[in-house]
């Protein structure tokens, strides 16, 4: 594989898909969802349609390797922000996607392949107490407005 | 009575023996972790991965923690002691690879200089010695009280890693691959 088509490549994916996705959470999310489940390949028409199908599986596995570690290797105070920012942008109200996340925990399905296995355990504790800041914040900002609520008139 | 004693040393040094032989066969990395060049490069790229250790025992987590939900203050310890541990545990079974790999290229090699050996050894057993020192510390005091141990410890995993890279730098890993495949051939270190 030629070096130049690649960093053109992860050029390309960088400047036109993920420079208009605001947080670095939903741009892992962006580039995770291009890889199959199954066979673990990465599929970006776009891309393999300006360069070849190689070069954009590669272009899309080594920025999903550099966005995944980015957030995983931050402090906890910018990733509860981030993702803090991905909730509030999301369509549904941010309870609703709150608890959606402490459900059924989709970040696990954000890692790349060949992850060291203590980052991946880092980045999913880091994750899990993001969210439960937020919830916790959420829980304080809403206690005040019930107590209110709940005073007689 | 001096036959008795006979036969029963003769029968503590088999059961040693025995008992040395399945510990080495359930830690061979070989059979755990693939191929003697990837066992090699997957234990260095741990042990160069710093950044790993800073992001556990970050103290500016910690701090964010303490002044944002300290109600989470437990958790949120619980949590990095689990990865204090795991890390521990990944960095000592690195360490343990290099020292196979070593171990098995020593064997082969006629040049090996006495300097790096005791270099090497006395690195690993401090690095034990620390790591089991730092085991007990986390689990008693939590993972932010022990920054100097962990910084012994990426010291002690450093020094053994640069010098397993001075041995094994100049190796084709063609060679290294045979050398744990147990072929004969090309296995003289340069």
């Amino acid at each position: 594989m030629n070096p130049n088509e690649l960093s053109k490549a992860i050029d390309d994916l960088r400047k036109r898909s993920l420079v208009s996705i605001p947080t670095q959470f939903a741009k892992l999310i962006s580039l995770s969802s291009t890889r199959d489940y199954n066979t673990g390949r990465y599929c970006h028409d776009g891309l393999a349609f300006r360069f070849s199908a190689g070069v954009a599986e590669e272009a899309l596995q080594t920025v999903h390797q550099e966005i995944f570690q980015e957030l995983a290797f931050s402090p906890l105070g910018m990733l509860v922000q981030d993702l803090e920012r991905f909730i509030r942008a999301a369509h549904m109200g941010p309870d609703n996607v709150l608890q959606v996340w402490m459900e059924l925990q989709p970040y696990r399905m954000l890692v790349p392949r060949n992850c060291n296995l203590i980052l991946r355990n880092l980045f999913f504790s880091n994750v899990r107490m993001a969210l439960a800041v937020l919830e916790h914040r959420q829980s304080k900002a809403s206690a005040p407005s019930q107590q209110f609520a709940s005073q007689p008139q | 009575m001096m036959q008795m004693s006979l036969i029963l040393i003769g029968l503590g040094l088999a059961a040693y023996l025995i008992v040395a032989f399945q510990r080495s066969r359930v830690r061979s990395p070989q059979e755990s972790m693939g191929t003697f060049t990837l066992t090699y490069s997957a234990a260095a790229e741990h042990l160069r991965s710093g950044r790993i250790s800073e992001g556990i025992f970050s103290q500016a987590d910690l701090q964010f923690i303490l002044k944002d939900a300290p109600e989470l203050r437990r958790e949120f310890v619980r949590e990095r002691r689990a990865l204090a541990l795991q890390w521990i545990a990944q960095t000592r079974n690195s360490l343990r690879a290099i020292m196979w790999v070593h171990r098995i290229s020593a064997r082969e090699n006629a040049g090996v200089s006495p300097g790096l050996e005791i270099k090497l050894a006395l690195n690993y057993g401090s690095f034990l010695a620390i790591a089991a020192l730092a085991e007990t510390y986390i689990w008693l005091r939590g993972p932010f009280a022990s920054g100097k141990l962990v910084a012994g410890l990426v010291g002690a995993g450093n020094r053994i890693r640069s010098c397993s890279e001075t041995l094994f730098g100049s190796i084709d890993p063609l060679v290294l691959e045979k050398m744990g495949a147990g072929q004969p051939g090309g296995t003289r270190l340069s």
